[in-house]
C-alpha cells in the first residue's frame, strides 16, 4: 500500500504541522453560501489549478482551510503587482480580473475561513418525509375497497367492467407485450366459466413472453445498451455480452425470482453463494465516458439509487442534496463501495480451447505494451541516483535524461519536501538542505539521527534506516547512491518475496509502480508509442474483439470483482465534485445515513458491496418495496400511485393513495417479494378491469384521473408497435428467445434487437424509446410526424401489411386477426367505399431505369501463391458518399476500409485490402488508364494491385507519398471476367487514404466505343423498387396506422 | 400560422385536443407538448414566454473547430510589435512566439466596425453585426467544448439549446420538424449529443440533415414511399379518417386517437412540404447565385427556406476552423467558403422582413492563441498555425433584438483572454433565450428530482448587446 501524505502527517501530529495547522473556525451559513457562490469558483479557477493536493506547487495548497501564515502569504501574493520580498505575485498568468480580485481579497482579509464541510442535514423536517417512514398497514380492505373509498369521498365511482375483448387485449399487452391472436380471442370469448378471466391471467403470467415484456421495463431503468457509447475513436464500442445480462433479467422475471434476491444479485451476484455474475450488468453496462472513473461511478450510483430507492443521490456529488437529506459524504461513501471493485469479463462456460485463444490474444497485446514499457524504463531505472539528484536540482534539461521521468521525480520530491518526517524521503530532504560547505560537518549527526529513528516502519522505512547506520555519507551524491541501493534491492526482489514484507512492498510501490517516478502505466506507455506500434496494437485488439464477438464464443458476463483486502480504500470527498480537491480524511464505506440506524457501523466485509445489497433489499428499508410496487402499478394503470416513479424524495409527488401504496408494499414483502403475485393481485381487481371510456363527471371532478374512476387508455410503446406488426402478419418468431442482439429487420421480438447508444434506430426513437445513456423512469408519449412517416413509408411496415393482406383476404378475417371482432356497419361501409374508388394497382411512378453498374465494392485479400484474389466480401453499408463494411468509420474488425468515387482507404491488414471490382459486360479487349496518388507523408504507404480473374496479377506497385501512373492497354476480356483493383495497407495502416479511380474503355468512346469510369459510374445501392401495393394491401396497411391498432383501451 | 397562438401551452384542460389542433394548426413540438398534459406532465410545461420576445426563431451558424479571433473579428495590432518574440500566453504552458495576423482589418459600415479582409461581403453588413469579443469557455478540447456550446454541459447528457428553445416555444409550423440541424458529411465529434433532447421528450431533438446529400430521402429518412403514390396515400388517409371517426364514436376515445390521426396527416403533408422546402431548384437563379454554388451557399439558402417555413431553430455547421497550421491559407479558404453565403443570408433575411425577429448567431466552440504553433518536426520559422484557446474568442449576433454595429467586450492586448466584460458560454445562452422572451432561470424542466436549466446555476443576460425594448 502506498502511504498517502496525510497518513504520515497525522501520525506525527502537531509536531510537523505547527506551521501549517489549519484554522479551526468556520464560516456562518450565510457566509458559506457566499463562499460557494463567489469565492470557491474564483479560488478554483485562479489558484487551485496549481495549489491542490495533486500538484501543490511550491508546497502550497489552497484547496482547504488555510493556516494563518498561508493566509497572509496568499493575501500578499494577490495584492502585489510586481512581487514584494519573498512573495511571488499570483496568479502567475497575470493580474486577477476585476471582479475576481476584490472578493478574494476581502475573503482573505476576513480570515480566509471555510465553510464547515458535510454539514449534517437538518433532521427534523426531512426525516419526517413520508417515504422515509416504514410502510405500515393502515385502514382496511384490499385494493378495490381502498380505491372506491377515495372515489366515494369525491362523489365518484369506478367505471363498469370493460368488455371481454377489450379486457383480453389489455391484459395481453400489459402482461406479455403482445396482442392476443385470433385463436386466443376466440377461446376467451367462448369460455363461459366464471374463472375464465383468471385462467387467462394465469396463462399469460406463465408465458415465457411475460419475462420478455417486464424485462424491458427493467432495462429502461438500468439504461441497458449493447454498446459502450463514448469511447476513443477506433476502440471497441460493443459490449460483446450485454445480452447475457438481458437474458438473465428475462429468465429471472420468468422464474419469478423474489425481488429482494433480484436486487441482491444485480448489486452483488458475484459475492453471493449461487449468485450470477451476469446480473452485475445492471451496474457495468453504462456509458464508457472515455474510461473516466468518476463519471462511470457517478452513473452507477445514479442508476442504483434511482432504480431501487427512488432517490437521486447523484445530486450530492458536488454539494449536499438541496432537498433530500443526503449529504455529500453519503455520496462518497457509496462511491467508495463501488470504487473498490473492478470490471471483469468472466467466462460463464469453460471452453479450454477458447480460453487459450483468448489468453493468447491478450498476451500478445500485453507483450507489445510491456516490451515498450521496459524499453522506456530500462535505462532510467539503472541510473536511479542520477535521476534523484537531477530531480532535486529541478534541472529538467539535464543531458541524456528522460524528461518525463525527471519531471515526475521533481514532482514527487516537491510534494514531500515539507514533510520532514516522510517515511522515505525525510532523510533525503534533510541532507539536501545542507550546504556543500557544511555537509561533511553536519552529515554524521543527521545520519546518526536517522539510524536511530523509531522502529515503527511508518516512521522511517527500515532498510533506509539501515542505510544510514555506519559511516556517514560524504556528499549528497552518496546519499543518492545509498537510496539507489535500497530501491534497487526492492526492484530485483521477486514479487512473491515483496508481497511477504510490507516494508519492501512500500518501497517498491513508492518508486516503481505505475504512477510513481520510475513507473509507467500501460496507458501512458501506449501514449508514447509510435504510430506504427499503435497500429500494430489496434490490429491485435481487433483480433481480441473479434474473438469475443464471434457467435461461437462461449458466454461471458460483464461483471465486477472486489479488490483484494489490502487494496481496499475509503474514498475522500471531492469538494464540488472536483477530484483535485479531496477532503483531508476519507469517508467510511456505509449506506446512506438517512436509511441507516443511528449507530450504524461502516461496512466491514470486503468493499461492502454485499452489505450494501443487503441494506437495500431489506424489509427494513422503507423505500425498496414501495418503489417497486409503484413501478408495477404504473405499468398496469398508466401512471403510478406516486407519479414520479424514480423520485420518492421531498420534491417528488406524494402518493395519491398513501395507505394503498403502503399496504401493497407490506403485502409484497410478506408474500415473499414475488412480482408475479403482485401483478396477479392487481390485474384481478375491479379497478384494473374497469372500462377506460371517459365519463363527464369524472372529467370534471378529476381530470387527471388520479383517483382512478376509469382505466387509463395507453398508447403502444415502440416495442409493442413493432411486435404487434409481426403478430398480426403471423411472422413473429415466438420461440426464438435470448442470445446475441439482432437487427431490426429480423422477425424476432424488439427486445432482442441491438440497442446502440450511439445510434438508436429512427423507428424506435420516433416512438419514444428512451435514450439508453440515462436511467429512464417512464416513457414519453409524444406524437409527431416522424411516427406517421415511419408507419406510412417504412418498408418494414409495408411488408408486414403485405404479409397480412395475403393471409386475411376479407374484412371479416382482417378484423378478427387485428381485433378479435368483425367490422361494424360504419366500418364495412368505409371499407367498401375505399375499395370502390381506390386507384388500381401499379400506378406507382417507375424510377428512370439506369444501366446496371459494372462495378462492385468490397474488401478481401490477394493470394500471392495463386496470384489471384483470394477473398472478396462486398461492403454492406453506404454512407451516402462511400462504401464501408458497417456504419462505423473505423470498423473495429477491419479498420478504416472504405471506397468512394475518387479512391478510398484500405483496411488494417493484407486480409482487409479494399477491392474495387469491375465485372466485364463485354468480350474483347479493354484499355485501362489511371493515376494513383498517395498523399500522406506518414506510415509506409500502400500497395496497389490489378488482378484479372483468369489471367491473375497484371501489375503491382508499392506507393508512398507520390503519384503513380497505372495504365495497361489491350487487356483480353470475356463477359463475366473481373478486374480487381486491390489496395492494401502494407505493414501499417497509418494515413493510408489514396485516390485511384480507374477508367476503362473499349474502342474509342468518341466513335461509339464503350467506357467505364470508376468515378462517373460510382453509386450507392440501387433504390429498392418493390412491387406496388394492391388496393386491398393498401386497405390493410391503413389499418396499421389506425388509432385502434396503436392503442390499448 | 401560430401568430395569435403564442400561449398554446394547453395546460388548462378546457381546451380539447381537437379544438386545439384546429385552432392553432400545431406542429411537431407543440403537438408533442399538447400530448403531454394528459399524461401528467402538465406541471412541467412552461406557461408562456416570460416576457415579450424580440426574436421568434434562431439560426445558429456553427463555425466548428475554434475560429481564430485575431484573424476574424478581434484585431490585435500589438501582435505586430511582438512578432516572433516569445510571449507567455500558450495553453501548453510553454513559451511561444507571437504570430501577427496576416490579414488587414478595415473599418466597415457606418459603425466603422473592424473586420478582417477575409470577409469582404460580410463587411457590407457590418452595421447589422453585434460582435462579442470577450467570449470564454471552460475547456480547450473540441468535443467537450462543442457539447458545452450546444448543451451547456461538458460531459453530462443535457438537452441542447435548440431542444430547450423548442420546449419553451413549441413549433411554428405543421409540416416540418421544429429544430433542424444542417451539416455536410459526418456527425461531429460528440455525435447526435450536440442536438440531443436528453431528458426532454425525444421529438424536441434536432432533426439531423446531411446537406452533402441532395436526395430528399437521404435528407429525411422515410420521407418517400416506394410502394404507393401520393394519390394512393391520400386515398388511404381518407379511409384512416373514416376509421378513426368510427372508432371515436364507438369507444368515446379521447384526444390520443385524434393525435394518432394528426400524426399520419402531418406526415403525409410533410412529404410534400419537406420535398418543397429542401428543393433549392425552386429558388430563382439570381438568388442562388447570390448565395453561391458552394456547400455553405446551398446550406444557408436551405436554412433560409426552413426559417421562412416556420422552423424554430436551425443550426448550420461549417467545419474546418481548426487552424493548427497555415493560418493564412486556411482562413482565406474558410472566408471564401462562407463569406458570400453569410452576407447573402443576412441581406435575404432583411429583404424578407425576417431579420427583425430572427436571431442569427455565428461562432465556434472556442478561439485560438495569439502565439504560433505548427506541426511536429517543423522548424520554428515555419510556425504558421494557432493552438486552441478557451480563454478568449469572438462570436457575433445579428437580427432579433441585438444592437448592430457594436463590438462588445474585449480580450487583452494580444487577444489571449477575455478581460473586459467577459461573456461566458452560459451568459451567451442566457442572452439567446432572453431574446426569445424566455428567462433562463425560469425555463426549467423537472428531472431526477430537480429542476434543470440550460444554464445550470450560471448565466447572466448580456444586457449590453440588446436593443432597448
Amino acid at each position: 500500500m502506498r502511504k498517502p501524505l496525510a497518513l504520515s502527517l497525522s501520525l506525527l501530529g502537531t509536531l510537523a504541522l505547527a506551521q501549517t495547522a489549519p484554522v479551526r473556525k468556520a464560516l456562518s451559513a450565510e457566509k458559506s453560501e457566499h463562499f460557494e457562490k463567489v469565492i470557491r469558483p474564483h479560488l478554483w479557477k485562479n489558484c487551485v489549478a496549481c495549489h491542490s493536493k495533486s500538484i501543490a506547487s511550491g508546497g502550497v495548497r489552497l484547496d482547504g482551510p488555510l493556516s494563518e501564515e498561508l493566509r497572509k502569504r496568499a493575501l500578499a501574493a494577490i495584492r502585489s503587482e510586481k512581487g514584494e520580498k519573498n512573495i511571488k505575485a499570483m496568479p502567475p498568468s497575470g493580474k486577477l480580473v476585476a471582479g475576481e480580485r476584490e472578493p478574494l481579497e476581502q475573503w482573505l482579509i476576513e480570515g480566509g475561513l471555510w465553510p464547515e464541510v458535510a454539514k449534517k442535514p437538518e433532521p427534523s423536517s426531512a426525516l419526517a418525509h413520508w417515504a422515509l417512514q416504514p410502510p405500515t398497514v393502515r385502514g382496511e380492505g384490499a385494493v378495490d375497497a381502498r380505491v372506491e373509498r377515495a372515489l366515494t369521498e369525491r362523489g365518484l365511482r369506478l367505471s363498469p367492467e370493460a368488455d371481454r375483448r377489450t379486457l383480453l387485449r389489455r391484459l395481453s399487452f400489459d402482461l406479455i407485450g403482445l396482442p392476443p391472436t385470433e385463436a386466443e380471442y376466440a377461446a376467451f370469448l367462448s369460455d363461459t366459466a366464471p374463472d375464465a378471466y383468471e385462467k387467462q391471467v394465469d396463462r399469460l403470467l406463465a408465458s415465457p413472453h411475460c419475462g420478455e415484456r417486464w424485462a424491458r421495463h427493467w432495462l429502461d431503468l438500468a439504461r441497458y445498451s449493447d454498446t459502450r457509447g463514448d469511447v476513443e475513436s477506433g476502440q471497441e464500442t460493443r459490449y460483446p455480452f450485454a445480452w447475457v445480462y438481458r437474458d438473465w433479467v428475462v429468465s429471472s422475471l420468468n422464474r419469478d425470482l423474489p425481488y429482494d434476491r433480484f436486487i441482491k444479485e444485480q448489486l452483488a451476484g458475484d459475492l453471493l453463494p449461487e449468485g450470477s455474475p451476469a446480473a452485475l450488468g445492471f451496474l457495468t453496462l453504462g456509458r464508457a465516458f472515455y474510461d473516466n472513473t468518476q463519471e462511470i461511478l457517478d452513473d452507477r450510483i445514479d442508476v442504483l439509487t434511482r432504480t431501487t430507492q427512488g432517490l437521486s443521490v447523484s445530486c450530492a456529488r458536488c454539494h449536499d442534496h438541496k432537498f433530500d437529506p443526503i449529504p455529500t459524504k453519503d455520496y462518497y461513501s457509496l462511491y467508495g463501495i463501488l470504487n473498490n471493485s473492478n470490471e471483469r469479463l468472466a467466462a460463464l462456460e469453460r471452453v479450454p480451447e477458447f480460453e487459450q485463444k483468448k489468453a493468447r490474444t491478450s498476451q500478445a497485446v500485453q507483450a507489445v505494451l510491456e516490451a515498450r514499457r521496459s524499453a522506456i524504463l530500462q535505462e532510467p531505472r539503472g541510473q536511479l541516483a542520477t535521476y534523484l539528484l537531477a530531480g532535486q536540482k529541478s534541472n529538467l534539461m539535464a543531458k541524456g535524461l528522460n524528461r518525463a521521468i525527471l519531471e515526475r521525480w521533481q514532482t514527487r520530491l516537491e510534494q514531500t519536501r515539507k514533510d520532514r518526517f516522510h517515511y522515505i524521503f525525510g532523510p533525503w530532504h534533510a541532507f539536501a538542505k545542507l550546504k556543500p560547505g557544511e555537509f561533511a560537518a553536519k552529515a554524521p549527526t543527521l545520519a546518526k539521527r536517522f539510524a536511530k529513528w523509531s522502529d515503527d516502519p511508518d516512521y522511517l522505512s527500515n532498510p533506509l534506516k539501515a542505510a544510514f547506520a555506519g559511516p556517514a555519507p560524504q556528499s549528497l551524491a552518496e546519499v543518492a547512491q545509498r537510496y539507489e541501493r535500497v530501491f534497487q534491492r526492492a526492484r530485483v526482489m521477486s514479487a512473491a518475496q515483496r508481497q511477504k514484507d510490507e516494508v519492501w512492498r512500500d518501497l517498491y510501490s513508492e518508486i516503481f509502480e505505475d504512477d510513481s517516478p520510475m513507473g509507467l502505466s500501460l496507458y501512458d506507455t501506449e501514449q508514447r508509442m509510435s504510430e506504427q506500434e499503435k497500429s500494430r496494437l489496434r490490429t491485435l485488439r481487433r483480433a481480441q474483439n473479434r474473438l469475443l464477438a464471434d457467435p461461437s464464443a462461449p458466454r461471458h458476463a460483464h461483471t465486477l470483482k472486489e479488490r483484494s483486502k489490502d487494496e481496499l480504500e475509503d474514498q475522500h470527498v471531492f469538494f464540488r465534485g472536483n477530484a483535485d480537491a479531496p477532503s483531508e480524511k476519507p469517508v467510511p464505506r456505509q449506506y446512506l445515513t438517512v436509511l441507516s440506524e443511528p449507530d450504524a457501523k461502516p461496512f466491514t466485509k470486503g468493499s461492502g458491496r454485499g452489505e450494501l445489497a443487503e441494506a437495500i433489499a431489506s424489509p427494513k428499508n422503507p423505500l425498496t418495496a414501495r418503489v417497486l410496487v409503484n413501478r408495477v402499478w404504473a405499468q398496469l394503470f398508466g401512471a403510478g400511485l406516486v407519479r414520479t416513479p424514480s423520485d420518492f424524495g421531498t420534491r417528488g409527488e406524494p402518493p395519491t393513495h398513501p395507505e394503498l401504496l403502503d399496504s401493497l408494499a407490506v403485502g409484497f414483502m410478506e408474500k415473499g417479494w414475488r412480482i408475479k403475485a403482485l401483478i396477479r393481485e392487481l390485474v384481478l381487481t375491479k379497478t384494473y378491469r374497469q372500462s377506460s371510456a371517459p365519463r363527464p363527471e369524472g372529467r370534471q371532478l378529476d381530470p387527471d384521473n388520479r383517483l382512478l374512476w376509469r382505466q387509463n387508455p395507453k398508447r403502444l410503446e415502440a416495442e409493442a408497435v413493432r411486435d404487434s406488426l409481426l403478430v398480426v402478419s403471423g411472422e413473429l418468431e415466438r420461440d426464438a428467445r435470448g442470445g446475441r442482439p439482432i437487427g431490426l429487420e429480423s422477425c424476432r421480438r424488439t427486445l432482442y434487437t441491438t440497442v446502440d447508444r450511439a445510434d438508436v434506430s429512427p423507428f424506435l426513437r420516433a416512438f419514444d424509446f428512451p435514450r439508453p445513456d440515462l436511467h429512464a423512469s417512464q416513457r414519453f408519449k409524444t406524437s409527431g410526424p416522424q411516427q406517421g412517416l415511419l408507419l406510412l413509408n417504412h418498408p418494414f411496415v409495408l411488408e408486414r401489411a403485405r404479409a397480412l393482406a395475403r393471409q386475411a383476404t376479407t374484412p371479416e378475417t382482417l378484423y378478427r386477426r387485428l381485433y378479435g371482432r368483425t367490422p361494424d356497419e360504419t366500418e364495412r361501409k368505409a371499407l367498401a367505399q375505399f375499395l370502390a374508388s381506390a386507384s388500381p394497382t401499379g400506378t406507382t411512378a417507375k424510377a428512370a431505369t439506369k444501366r446496371p453498374s459494372s462495378w462492385r465494392y468490397g474488401f478481401g485479400s490477394y493470394d500471392p501463391a495463386t496470384k489471384k484474389t483470394a477473398a472478396f466480401t462486398p461492403f454492406g453499408y453506404w454512407t451516402g458518399s462511400q462504401w464501408q463494411r458497417t456504419k462505423a468509420e473505423l470498423d473495429p474488425e477491419i479498420g478504416g476500409a472504405a471506397l468512394n468515387a475518387d479512391g478510398g482507404t484500405p483496411g488494417d491488414s493484407a486480409r482487409h485490402a479494399v477491392i474495387r471490382r469491375w465485372v466485364s459486360p463485354v468480350d474483347g479487349v479493354v484499355n485501362l488508364y489511371s493515376d494513383f496518388n498517395h498523399e500522406a507523408k506518414a506510415g509506409d504507404g500502400v500497395r496497389a494491385r490489378i488482378v484479372h480473374s483468369r489471367l491473375g496479377l497484371l501489375g503491382e506497385w508499392a506507393i508512398y507519398y507520390r503519384k503513380q501512373k497505372i495504365e495497361r492497354e489491350d487487356i483480353p476480356i470475356r463477359k463475366g471476367d473481373t478486374l480487381d483493383f486491390i489496395v492494401d495497407c502494407r505493414a501499417d495502416d497509418v494515413e493510408d487514404y489514396f485516390s485511384w479511380s480507374p477508367y476503362l474503355e473499349q474502342g474509342d468512346p468518341e466513335k461509339g466505343g464503350k467506357k467505364w469510369s470508376a468515378d462517373d459510374d460510382f453509386s450507392g445501392p440501387p433504390a429498392p423498387q418493390p412491387k406496388p401495393l394492391t388496393p386491398w394491401e393498401r386497405l390493410v396497411h391503413t389499418h396499421l396506422l389506425a388509432p385502434e391498432f396503436l392503442t390499448v383501451e | 400560422m401560430l401568430k395569435n397562438c403564442q400561449a398554446h401551452r394547453l395546460t388548462e384542460t378546457p381546451l380539447t385536443r381537437r379544438e386545439a389542433l384546429s385552432r392553432c394548426g400545431l406542429g411537431l413540438g407543440a403537438l408533442a407538448l399538447s400530448a403531454l398534459p394528459e399524461l401528467g406532465y402538465a406541471q412541467d410545461m412552461p406557461q408562456t414566454t416570460h416576457f415579450a420576445p424580440r426574436a421568434r426563431r434562431v439560426l445558429h451558424l456553427f463555425a466548428a473547430g475554434g475560429p481564430s479571433q485575431m484573424d476574424t473579428f478581434d484585431p490585435k495590432p500589438a501582435l505586430q510589435r511582438y512578432a516572433g518574440k516569445v510571449i507567455a500566453a500558450g495553453t501548453g504552458g510553454a513559451k511561444e512566439r507571437a504570430l501577427p495576423s496576416p490579414f488587414m482589418f478595415r473599418p466597415a459600415g457606418k459603425s466603422g466596425l473592424l473586420l478582417s479582409e477575409i470577409f469582404p461581403e460580410l463587411a457590407k453588413h457590418a452595421d447589422k453585426l453585434c460582435i462579442i469579443r470577450s467570449m470564454h469557455t471552460d475547456e480547450p478540447a473540441h468535443e467537450q467544448a462543442q457539447l458545452f456550446l450546444n448543451t451547456g454541459a461538458l460531459r453530462l447528457a443535457r438537452p441542447s439549446l435548440g431542444a430547450w428553445t423548442v420546449y419553451g416555444l413549441g413549433s411554428e409550423n405543421q409540416n416540418l420538424p421544429a429544430f433542424v440541424v444542417l451539416k455536410p458529411g459526418n456527425y461531429p465529434l460528440g455525435g447526435a449529443a450536440n442536438w440531443q433532447a436528453s431528458f426532454l421528450p425525444g421529438s424536441f431533438a434536432g432533426t439531423y440533415v446531411d446537406t452533402e446529400q441532395s436526395e430528399i430521402e437521404r435528407l429525411i429518412p422515410y420521407i418517400r414511399n416506394h410502394y404507393a403514390t401520393q394519390k394512393e396515400q391520400s386515398e388511404q388517409l381518407g379511409l384512416l379518417r373514416n376509421l378513426t371517426k368510427a372508432y371515436q364514436e364507438r369507444v368515446q376515445a379521447d384526444a390520443t386517437a385524434e393525435a394518432r390521426l394528426q400524426s399520419a396527416e402531418l406526415a403525409f403533408r410533410m412529404q410534400a412540404a419537406a420535398t418543397d422546402a429542401f428543393d433549392l431548384s425552386k429558388e430563382p437563379e439570381k438568388v442562388r447565385q447570390r448565395y453561391g454554388d458552394s456547400a455553405q451557399g446551398r446550406q444557408l439558402l436551405l436554412a433560409r427556406r426552413l426559417l421562412e417555413r416556420g422552423v424554430r431553430f436551425v443550426q448550420a455547421w461549417h467545419d474546418g476552423w481548426d487552424s493548427h497550421e497555415d493560418i493564412k491559407g486556411s482562413l482565406k479558404n474558410l472566408g471564401q467558403e462562407s463569406d458570400k453565403a453569410t452576407a447573402a443570408l443576412l441581406q435575404d433575411l432583411k429583404e424578407r422582413g425576417l431579420l427583425d425577429d430572427t436571431l442569427v448567431v455565428w461562432g465556434g466552440e472556442f478561439g485560438r492563441t495569439p502565439s504560433a504553433q505548427s506541426p511536429e518536426g517543423e522548424k520554428l520559422n515555419n510556425y504558421t498555425g494557432r493552438d486552441h484557446n478557451h480563454k478568449g474568442f469572438s462570436v457575433w449576433l445579428a437580427g432579433g433584438g441585438v444592437q448592430g454595429g457594436l463590438a462588445y467586450g474585449a480580450t487583452d492586448e494580444l487577444g489571449f483572454a477575455a478581460v473586459q466584460n467577459p461573456v461566458h458560454v452560459h451568459d451567451l445562452h442566457a442572452t439567446i433565450l432572453h431574446c426569445l422572451g424566455l428567462d433562463h432561470t425560469r425555463l426549467t424542466y423537472r428531472y431526477a428530482g430537480r429542476d434543470f436549466r440550460l444554464t445550470d446555476v450560471h448565466g447572466k443576460v448580456v444586457m449590453g448587446v440588446l436593443t432597448r425594448a
